[in-house]
């Protein structure tokens, strides 16, 4: 039945020329009704706000291309900014403490790409454990306490602006964007993802080595979640125990909004950053309109539920 | 009740266009109840494109499509069921973890105090149905418990039962045995005498002129003719098919072979044989003969369980696939789009995946050269695409099968494994793949083919050895026996004619 409406509806080729026509309008709207959202700070300013959700979702990239998943990215990063907190604190060397935060994450995704390589089960199953897990290991360490102060670590990444105007997060997010899109396209393991997630049986009769592939994968999203966590401890100045809450789907979303289908195969870091732009512009022209903030997660929603419908297989 | 004189299905002026390629060219064709009617054509000719536009999978760009009384100008699969259009790809519209009945009922089954599922009369019912059809099974086996052949046949009888007037099989014999075929062929005769319409798809011209009395031929897209089964002779069909004459190869004439490549012992406890340079060994064996085993074996998909293996003499015990194609074995399997192929990914990207190291300039992927490896492979492979960046996806069944081989030119092996090479493959095609044999064996390769084919074995092999129940029960000069041999050796008759 719904088949045959989408059909008839032509879901699939006005939903995506839709959603482009929503976007520009909200663009244009916002910047009529409040001319300060086409000020390069404000554009920057979104930039900033998406750098950390960007890092993340490059992540998520790679491994939905692959068919695979990591929810507990969210956690992954509050304890690994927490434990670098902590580390930053005893030593005092912002650097020790970037390199914690790496060091952590990194060995959290491998060892998440280690339990989804023996197939025991689902990644979405696994990494849900691992989420609570990490969610509850954040907490106990923290005793519900946030660090209040992540030393130079503020001054060094967190307000460094480079020439002046552009946040070096963004520079960083940005860099990670390319590496990635690199990563991809010209990295063989980068091509693995690809063919794995597209049938992982003819991969590996083709001689790939699909599990140790799929390691890595999971290795690489836990290092790019330790950067998100570097980043946002730097902007923030302090660590939360639960300041990752949400990234997970918020990353998932933003790369299923660039059209890189939940089952793999396919998907590219541009749509990747296409999604993760739109949602940041969504936020702030909803910031900027003044519309309640109650409101802003039906409207983001809304706009998710939008993309993912008009998406065609 | 059914009117036999009217065509139940008419197909008018339909075409089908994708970006760059005319699958479908002004076709027209009518099936009356009770016709078998077999539609061949090369690989690419558009007969896949055509059941699928009858099933509603596609649309098409031009034309009509009536059922019995009602015409339309697309249709969509929920429409194509409601009037009477069954489609039996695979066993795909079957659920393996509910059992035959279940299958055969879903969606009605019989009910008790009109709510609760009458399972007693539900496999009473499906147990009555599916004898009826011939099927020996006790309708309360869960199906994956099934082999492929017998889950199709569950596919046909559901559609049978649920009213269907006509169906549509795209090469459903591509993986069945000959045994198999024919409980196959005793259902669709049934069917068709109960006033079915059958459309049937088949690179086997033996069995389509076996089991259907008019046959369609597409060329490029075109229907080249309808023909009557008793006024057309095989090589006319071939001739039709391919626009021109078409050359059989000749007899088998005896080959230098090299060194010993490949030893075997013991496999499954007591196969043992060996492969020289440049020989092209056949293996014959029914399912669950152990050929295939040794085959995964061999390449390292599999562990092999018993036996040992040398390879150039040395001790080899493959741990993974990569192990053995970085020796320079390379397994080509049978189940092509669910094993061989990833097929979302471009053609390209497919073929350099067995050694991506070849494309690589200072250790990344130069997308240059990997493009002009996978077209000069294309080229030489005769693989019909518009270009090399074409998701293998939207090639025809044919095409794809090439790339396989594509992907073992690339990887550079020197022993090629190969199960069922060239199933769902037009017979010119066939052919080519046959004299691309040849040619790797002048490159100084040499082939195991594991293949259902008998006639193929025979045709290809300069040696063959016959496997009943993990125990050889043959060895043979394919120039000495003929095909009744082998199959009473496949079938554990111990011989041999060496
Ligand atoms: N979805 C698609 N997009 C683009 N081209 C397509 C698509 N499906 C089929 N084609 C092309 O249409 C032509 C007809 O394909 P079709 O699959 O109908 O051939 P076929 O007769 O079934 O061949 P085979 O015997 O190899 O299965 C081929 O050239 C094929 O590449
Ligand atoms: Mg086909």
């Amino acid at each position: 039945m719904f088949e045959e409406y989408a059909k008839k509806l032509n879901l699939g080729e006005v939903g995506r020329y839709f959603l482009f026509v929503v976007l520009i309008a909200i663009v244009l709207l916002t910047g009529i009704i409040n001319p300060r959202f086409f000020n390069p700070n404000n554009l920057f300013n979104i930039l900033l706000q998406v750098s950390v959700l960007g890092v993340v979702a490059m992540g998520a990239t790679v491994l939905l291309i692959s068919a695979g998943l990591d929810l507990s990215v969210g956690s992954m990063l509050s304890v690994s900014a927490y434990i670098s907190g902590i580390v930053i604190g005893i030593t005092g060397s912002t650097y020790l403490g970037i390199l914690t935060a790496l060091a952590v994450a990194t060995a959290i995704g491998a060892f998440n790409g280690l339990l989804v390589a023996t197939d025991r089960a689902h990644p979405f199953i696994i990494t849900l454990g691992m989420m609570t897990l990490l969610q509850g290991v954040a907490i106990a360490i923290s005793r519900g306490s946030p660090i209040n102060s992540m030393g130079n670590l503020f001054s060094l990444i967190g307000i460094r602006e480079v020439g002046g105007v552009i946040p070096l997060p963004v520079v960083i997010f940005l860099a990670i964007t390319i590496l990635v899109w690199f990563f991809l396209r010209k990295v063989p393991w980068g091509r693995y993802a690809y063919a794995i997630g597209g049938n992982e049986e003819a991969s590996r009769l083709s001689g790939v080595k699909t599990k140790r592939v799929k390691i890595a994968l999971y290795t690489l999203n836990g290092f790019l979640v330790g950067v998100g966590a570097v980043l946002l401890s730097s902007i923030l100045d302090s660590a939360l125990p639960n300041m990752g809450n949400g990234y997970a789907l918020r990353a998932i979303a933003a790369v299923v909004i660039g059209g890189t289908p939940l089952f793999g195969g396919r998907g590219s870091v541009w749509g990747t950053l296409a999604g993760v732009l739109l949602l940041g512009l969504v936020s702030n022209s909803i910031n900027m309109l003044g519309i309640s903030a109650n409101f802003q997660d039906v409207v983001l929603g809304t706009i998710i539920l939008f993309a993912v419908m008009s998406q065609k297989y | 009740m059914i009117d036999k004189e009217k065509p139940f299905l008419r197909v008018h002026n339909i075409s089908k266009t994708f970006p760059g390629v005319q699958a479908l060219d002004d076709v027209s064709l009518s099936v009356y109840p009770g016709e078998i009617h077999g539609l061949i054509g090369e690989n690419g000719a558009g007969k896949s494109t055509l059941v699928k536009i009858l099933s509603g999978a596609l649309d098409p760009t031009e034309g009509e499509v009536v059922l019995g009384d009602h015409s339309f100008s697309s249709l969509n699969p929920t429409q194509a069921q409601a009037n009477g259009v069954s489609t039996v790809y695979q066993e795909q519209e079957l659920i393996p973890g509910l059992n035959i009945a279940e299958n055969i009922y879903l969606g009605e089954e019989p009910r008790k105090y009109n709510m609760l599922v009458n399972h007693e009369k539900m496999i009473r019912d499906a147990n009555n149905l599916i004898r009826d059809y011939g099927l020996e099974r006790d309708a309360g086996e869960v199906l994956a418990d099934l082999p492929i052949a017998e889950r199709q046949q569950v596919a046909i009888i559901k559609a049978a039962h649920r009213g269907s007037r006509i169906l549509l099989l795209d090469e459903p014999t591509a993986s069945l045995t000959a045994s198999q075929i024919d409980s196959l062929f005793d259902l669709i005769r049934e069917l068709s005498n109960q006033g079915m319409g059958v459309v049937y798809i088949s690179h086997n011209l033996e069995e389509v002129l076996d089991i259907a009395g008019k046959i369609t031929v597409l060329r490029d897209g075109q229907k080249v003719g309808t023909f009557e089964k008793k006024k057309v002779t095989k090589p006319d069909l071939v001739e039709h098919m391919a626009g021109h004459e078409v050359q059989t190869r000749g007899s088998n004439k005896k080959h230098e072979h090299g060194k010993i490549l490949l030893e075997v012992e013991d496999a499954l406890g007591s196969v043992s044989f060996t492969l020289r340079e440049k020989e092209i060994l056949g293996i014959a064996g029914t399912m669950g003969s152990g050929a295939r085993k040794i085959l995964r074996g061999i390449s390292g998909i599999d562990p092999l369980a018993e036996g040992s293996l040398k390879f150039r003499g040395e001790e080899y015990i493959p741990e993974n696939v990569q192990d053995s194609v970085s020796r320079g074995i390379f397994f080509i399997p049978e189940d092509m789009r669910g094993e061989g192929l990833v097929l979302p990914m471009p053609l390209a990207k497919n073929i350099t995946l067995p050694k991506i190291s070849e494309t690589l300039s200072r250790g990344f992927i130069d997308l240059k050269k990997e493009k002009s490896f996978a077209e000069d492979h294309v080229e030489s492979l005769g693989i019909a695409t518009p270009d090399v960046d074409t998701a293998v996806r939207y090639l025809s069944g044919g095409n794809q099968r090439k790339v396989l081989f594509a992907k073992a030119l690339h990887a550079d092996a020197d022993l090629l494994l190969l199960e069922d090479p060239t199933q769902g493959v037009d017979v010119n095609a066939r052919q080519e793949i046959h004299e691309l044999f040849e040619e790797l064996r002048k490159q100084g390769k040499s082939l195991i083919v594991l293949s259902s084919d008998l006639d193929e074995l025979l045709d290809v092999s300069d040696r063959i050895i016959s496997l009943y129940h993990g125990e050889l029960s043959g060895e043979f000069d394919p120039a000495e026996i003929d095909r009744q041999v082998l199959i009473s050796s496949i079938l554990g008759e111990k011989t041999e004619y060496v």
